[in-house]
């Protein structure tokens, strides 16, 4: 008992100590996103409006390099989905830290998605984005069904064959 | 007499004990370790971080350092490589 108390009570100090864990989105989780428009923030913008659709929810910033390769690619993927009639949307979820920086980046490479703004940085929280950019894939019921870390060129062939196989 | 000695002993580590108990607190509460979460990292993803402001300069020590580790990354000018030199 008495060599058992202080090991005990080290082991409380560790755990109280350490960071808690974050959360993180699994697989099958529907966590519908509402955030005003990067262009207009009195224009709210819900993920549930796309219902329906394979909704692809991007979380990017302008300063990261993989985020500002990915952005046209996905313009492009969405402009051969939709104009095939496909239901399929991206939700662009900018994370900069003024949204000037954003608007700045998007005016020189135009996107014809949603983009919507998170000041707080509550939705890459909850979704538990651990590295930018990451991408999670919802179905058309809203619920995740594949996440995606990091972006380089060829990434994008996996993530249409991926958003084929999900569209309804 | 010697329980005497037995129970000072006892009482003497009961102290330390607690004293130790007391110091481990007060250094947990000490603790500056913020998390910086990765979209907090845009300012650390300025030029003006970076360890050079010329790209060129940049670039060359990036290729260097990624030919000479087999490692790359964490640094504005990027790049891969897996150590052989020929990227």
């Amino acid at each position: 008992m008495n060599n058992a108390f202080p090991i005990f009570v080290l082991t409380l100090i560790i755990f109280v100590t350490l960071p808690a864990p974050a959360n993180s989105a699994k697989i099958g989780d529907s966590l519908p996103i509402t955030l005003p428009s990067l262009f207009d923030n009195k224009k709210m913008i819900s993920s549930n409006q796309f219902k329906g659709k394979v909704l692809y929810v991007d979380f990017w910033a302008s300063w990261c390099l993989p985020c500002r390769k990915s952005l046209p690619q996905l313009n492009e993927l969405r402009k051969r989905l939709t104009s095939n009639g496909k239901g399929f949307e991206v939700l662009a979820v900018n994370l900069d830290g003024k949204p000037s920086e954003a608007l700045e980046f998007l005016n020189k490479y135009p996107v014809n998605y949603p983009v919507v703004y998170d000041a707080t940085g509550k939705y890459p929280k909850l979704y538990g984005v651990r590295g930018m950019p990451t991408s999670y894939i919802l179905d058309p019921q809203g619920r995740i069904q594949y996440v995606h870390s990091g972006f380089k060129n060829s990434d994008i062939k996996k993530i249409e064959a991926l958003v084929h196989e999900m569209l309804p | 007499m010697k329980c005497c000695l037995d129970m000072s002993l006892k009482r003497l580590s009961t102290i330390r004990f607690y004293g130790l108990l007391i110091a481990l607190l007060s250094f947990s509460g000490l603790t500056a370790c913020a998390t910086v979460e990765p979209w907090e990292k845009g300012i650390l993803a300025k030029p003006e971080m970076g360890w050079t402001l010329d790209p060129v300069e940049s670039a060359l020590e990036s290729h260097i350092f990624f030919s000479k580790e087999g490692s790359s990354g964490g640094n504005i000018s990027g790049g891969s490589g897996g150590g052989c030199g020929c990227n």
